[in-house]
């Protein structure tokens, strides 16, 4: 399952930079060298983007980038530990449109004196969120994988991880790899969906900022 | 981090030396480094060859400087031959010569008089190329390119220097690109000015287009 690709020419007349910008913030590490994928079309070479994270990513530096230069800005991107201490409350998550009211109050139980939610467990209500509104996925299912979530993810240490949610014979699994991973399943499995943490990221740290 | 200790390392004559770390290292000859080479200031006048990569906030040569590694650094000045295999990345660099580099080359502003190979994509902000000899790069990126060919150049081919004074690549992608002498299988830009003995598979242009009357152009798109 391919994730959506645009091309460098979609891109830039969807956000409206130029070519300049697009080399500069790649020689400056704005944008990593593997989100450039180089396929051959019928018109020749053409560079494509993973469509999610490169619209978020260009998206963060074009409201960031006024009054920062280019190599804070790099450094910001880049660094975790400013959302590792973000905290929101529930009306903050709400009002701002991260995770929806449902959600939140289904999943969103705060551990006793705990009045803010911390980021990992952004990432995990935001990640239930996507996946219930995208309708793929059964609110016994969100169950399941909160509590997967809430249990495992911290396992990866902050490492990268990719999430696997498949379906065999109507019993659903969810599969957490570090990533890069390439899962191989037998032929019943129907992969439903496959989320990695880093895209998840951009897209969170698109609506914090 | 503790305060690295940088002794200037000065060579006559010819010599090998580990490489490491050092404040300015002056080269009058001919040098082996067996090693990484880290430093403030470069300055050769004869030969170099690193077996690493060398990283340096200026480098001036005169003659020729062979890395099996990367190049970093803030200013390359100089002419000469630059060789190096795995990617150049300097901020501004004025050169005359030869450039030959495997993998990426990045800069911020790039004057260059001669030849250049480069096996990978050449980005820089501002790219002005004067030609002396035969060229290429898979991948050109910026925002002002400016290639065109040197009244030497000409003479040089009258000579039979060896092969045309050409520039190959296979795609030049730029905000404002001049190109002459050039052949590309794809030309993007916003303003582009096709100059002449060019030979383009496809230019895609946003504003404007010129094209010389002796440059072949198959197809022309506007977005």
């Amino acid at each position: 399952m391919d994730k959506d690709l645009i091309s460098k020419k979609e891109l830039l007349d969807l956000t409206g930079i130029s070519y300049g910008q697009l080399y500069r913030w790649k020689r400056k590490k704005l944008i990593p060298e593997d989100w450039f994928i180089r396929k051959s079309t019928f018109t020749g070479q053409e560079t494509f983007f993973p469509k999610q994270t490169i619209l978020a990513r260009i998206h963060n530096i074009i409201n960031m980038k006024d009054g920062l230069s280019l190599d804070e800005l790099a450094d910001k991107l880049s660094d975790m530990s400013s959302l590792n201490s973000t905290a929101l409350t529930a009306e903050d998550i709400v009002s701002r449109n991260i995770v929806s009211q449902m959600t939140l109050n289904k999943f969103g139980n705060l551990t006793s004196g705990q009045s803010a939610y911390s980021f990992e467990q952004l990432i995990i209500l935001y990640t239930v969120d996507y996946l219930l509104s995208s309708g793929e996925m059964s609110l016994e299912e969100a169950e399941l994988l909160s509590q997967t979530l809430v249990e495992t993810a911290a396992k990866f240490e902050g490492k990268s991880w990719d999430l696997y949610f498949v379906r065999k014979m109507g019993v659903t699994s969810f599969i957490l790899a570090l990533s890069p991973s390439e899962l191989v399943f037998d032929e019943g499995v129907r992969l439903v969906n496959k989320l990695s943490l880093g895209d998840l990221l951009e897209q969170l740290k698109g609506k914090l900022s | 981090m503790n305060e690295l200790i940088r002794n200037p390392l000065k060579i006559l004559g010819s010599t090998t030396s580990a490489g490491g770390y050092y404040q300015n290292v002056n080269i009058t000859g001919e040098c082996q480094f067996n090693g990484d080479v880290d430093c403030l200031k470069m300055s050769l006048t004869g030969e170099a060859r690193i077996a690493g990569s060398l990283r340096a906030k200026e480098i001036k040569i005169t003659g020729e400087c062979v890395a099996n590694g990367g190049i970093d650094g803030l200013s390359l000045r100089g002419r000469g031959e630059l060789k190096t295999t795995a990617g150049l990345r300097i901020d501004s660099i004025k050169f005359t010569g030869n450039l030959d580099v495997k993998g990426e080359c990045e800069a911020e502003e790039i004057q260059l008089s001669g030849a250049f190979n480069i096996d990978g994509l050449l980005s820089a902000e501002n790219l002005d190329v004067s030609l002396y000899g035969p060229s290429c790069a898979m991948e050109i990126g910026g925002s002002r390119i400016r290639i065109k060919r040197s009244k030497a150049g000409r003479l040089l081919k009258l000579m039979k220097f060896k092969g045309d004074v050409m520039l190959k690549a296979g795609l030049i992608e730029g905000d404002n690109i001049e190109l002459q002498h050039t052949k590309a299988d794809m030309v993007r830009g916003d303003h582009v000015v096709i100059g002449a003995n060019c030979n383009i598979g496809t230019v895609e242009y946003r504003d404007t287009l010129e094209i010389h009357k002796s440059a072949i152009v198959k197809h022309q798109v506007k977005l």
